[in-house]
């Protein structure tokens, strides 16, 4: 071990023994931690560049495990755990509008107090995560599949037996464990104004973050003792990369689209097929803020996005059960970037055009209809929507 | 000084700042992209989550058209063409010192500077206001981690802010001001600040509370000014 111990009994808080079970686990794994720092990150970033890409694993059938869920299930169901159908991606009530992690299976333990289900559980849920909504590339999507397991009131023991069954996954998919660097820190979150801490776990592989397992304890509650829960989770896409998928988000064609317009795509894919229908406000401002964004990067290009929605919506449809059906998800989506195209030519011609106030909520075939009782002239516009559809 | 455009609340929840809230949204009508800095939350990626949805559901509110808010949670070598398109920067809540210090290290401090004195619309929300103020030692206990900076953006004219103010907090205040040497604004969670034009005008349900250098206690009603 790398680690610098420091006094696991601290004033005020629960009593147990993290740190030795942390000790024990990894002695028995032959596994070394270090602590995780302020140059974690950096560390780990200069180690995937270096040799990430050119050292993937081949290793043939393995990666098929990750690509269908029954072989997952079936890989926990044998260590028994209860296998949990995925959540819908959105969400009526709880710390977020939207399924963040595979933990979320819990909110109506933790926020509502609802009865404790003494199992161990896995469940492979599609989530959403915004905050990266800028930065995608290679490696970092909106949403992925969070292959999560959990235990409410977990003890130590049953925590690191659980990490113990992530590490033999790992291993069945080809993944040495020397190849893994493990750093492990605390934390304080807060989720929905319940303020709790926890000890975590992350896990790089040759430099590429690919999970954490989270021990959580004095989590709030009313009605009861605080709550701890074991909450381990690998993202599903980030994996599969690094087994030797050549493009994270799984578009393998030829025609070099770039990361941000996949992304956007499947992440608009899971909010239309969930149900979901844009808006200013509230969940439905997600799909007009993924559509607008769509539309910046890749702006019309009609025949090449539906393409791409299409695989987006198989994709997804292994993995969970959809309100919408391909057809219907994939025209909701046509509607609304049809109307967020309109606002970035309206925003473009009235630059010079002071006359092109036209309501964005129609086909763009009939707004170019209406473009000509104004004084936009023909060789502007075709001169403008050439312009915007050579903007990729 | 120069005209800037400061929205100060007192730190309580959607509902406490609604009138402020609205006034803020107001101003940013022309150009409807805020940038969003949670940053002095202590949490985690599902905790970040939350706060964008709220921040989200908080202010779109206000606008029949869709308001565009971007989230930062890492403001290390972010640059003035980064930050040059926003109409507004909102920053929420937390603990003070994180926030601070984090501003201050990634050197994200001379970008705000920048932004206020193009007479830009910042927002602070309760650790986000005290901030605005000469020193953030109006809420030391939050200085759990031994952070070094503590001297804030000064705008108010020497002043320091304390939000979620009580009258069980008049004690401490008085101590805070006979060391540090300077006049409290010391804001309810019902009450906000709208400072431009050389005035915090007070906008909200109750009053403000300005403690002078004397230790004395002046009310400010809703709507009326405390000059700067």
């Amino acid at each position: 071990m790398k680690f610098e111990w420091e006094p696991f009994i601290e004033k005020n808080e629960k009593l147990f023994d993290y740190n030795n079970s942390l000790l024990n686990f990894c002695k028995e794994k032959g596994l070394e931690v270090s602590s995780y720092d302020d140059n974690t990150e950096k560390q780990m970033a200069n180690k995937f560049n270096v040799e990430f890409l050119s050292d993937r694993i081949k290793n043939g059938d393995n990666n098929k495990i990750l690509d269908k869920p029954k072989i997952l299930e079936n890989f926990f169901k044998n260590k028994g755990y209860k296998i949990i159908e995925p959540s819908s991606i959105i969400k009526r009530d709880g710390s977020t509008l939207f399924t963040s992690a595979g933990v979320q299976i819990l909110d109506e333990i933790i926020f509502k107090e609802e009865d404790i289900l003494n199992e161990k559980m896995y469940v492979s849920q599609p989530v959403l995560r915004t905050q990266f909504i800028d930065n995608v590339k290679e490696g970092t999507s909106t949403s992925f599949i969070n292959m999560s397991s959990e235990k409410i009131n977990a003890t130590l023991s049953e925590h690191f037996s659980s990490v113990g069954d992530w590490l033999s996954l790992l291993e069945d998919l080809g993944i040495n464990k020397r190849d893994l660097n493990i750093y492990d820190r605390k934390g304080e979150p807060n989720w929905g104004g319940k303020a709790f801490k926890n000890h975590i776990l992350t896990f790089f592989f040759k430099g590429l973050e690919i999970g954490d397992a989270i021990y959580a304890y004095d989590v709030p509650q009313d009605s009861r003792e605080n709550l701890n829960f074991s909450d381990i989770g690998f993202g599903l896409e980030r994996l599969r990369w690094s087994l030797g998928d050549n493009n994270y988000f799984g578009w393998n064609s030829e025609d070099n689209i770039r990361p941000k317009i996949l992304d956007y795509c499947k992440t608009l894919t899971i909010l239309s097929g969930s149900g979901l229908i844009p808006s200013n406000n509230n969940h439905g401002y997600r799909f007009r803020q993924f559509s607008k964004k769509l539309q910046s990067e890749y702006p019309g290009q009609k025949n090449k996005i539906k393409e791409i929605l299409v695989y987006y919506y198989d994709f997804w449809r292994e993995w969970t059960k959809f309100e919408k059906d391909k057809s219907d998800c994939i025209s909701t989506i046509e509607k609304e970037n049809e109307r967020n195209f309109n606002r970035i030519l309206l925003d473009r011609l009235s630059e010079k055009h002071s006359d092109v106030g036209i309501d964005i909520n129609m086909p763009t075939e009939e707004l170019l209809k209406r473009l000509k009782g104004t004084s936009v002239g023909k060789t502007y516009l075709e001169n403008i929507l050439k312009e915007l559809y050579e903007r990729y | 000084m120069s005209d800037i455009n400061i929205y100060l609340s007192g730190g309580g929840g959607a509902e406490d700042s609604f009138l402020l809230d609205e006034k803020f949204m107001n101003g940013v009508n022309e150009n409807k992209k805020i940038l969003y800095i949670p940053l002095a939350m202590e949490t985690d990626a599902l905790g970040f989550e939350a706060c964008y949805d709220w921040i989200i559901n908080t202010l779109s509110k206000f606008s029949k058209e869709f308001v565009d808010i971007v989230m930062w949670t890492n403001l290390d070598g972010k640059s003035w063409d980064d930050i040059k398109d926003f109409g507004a920067i909102y920053i929420g809540g937390g603990n003070t010192f994180k926030l601070l210090n984090n501003i201050y290290d990634s050197g994200f401090i001379n970008l705000l500077r920048a932004f206020i004195d193009a007479e830009k619309i910042v927002y602070g929300g309760s650790a986000g206001a005290i901030i605005m103020g000469k020193s953030i030692n109006t809420v030391d206990e939050e200085n759990d981690k031994k952070y070094r900076h503590h001297e804030g953006l000064d705008i108010i004219s020497g002043m320091s802010i304390i939000c979620h103010y009580t009258e069980q907090l008049d004690c401490k205040i008085l101590n805070y001001i006979s060391k540090i040497k300077t006049g409290v604004i010391a804001l309810p969670e019902k009450t906000g600040l709208f400072i431009s034009n050389s005035n915090a005008q007070v906008v909200g349900y109750e009053p403000a509370y300005l403690f002078d250098l004397n230790g004395g206690r002046n009310i400010v009603k809703i709507g009326r000014n405390i000059p700067l």
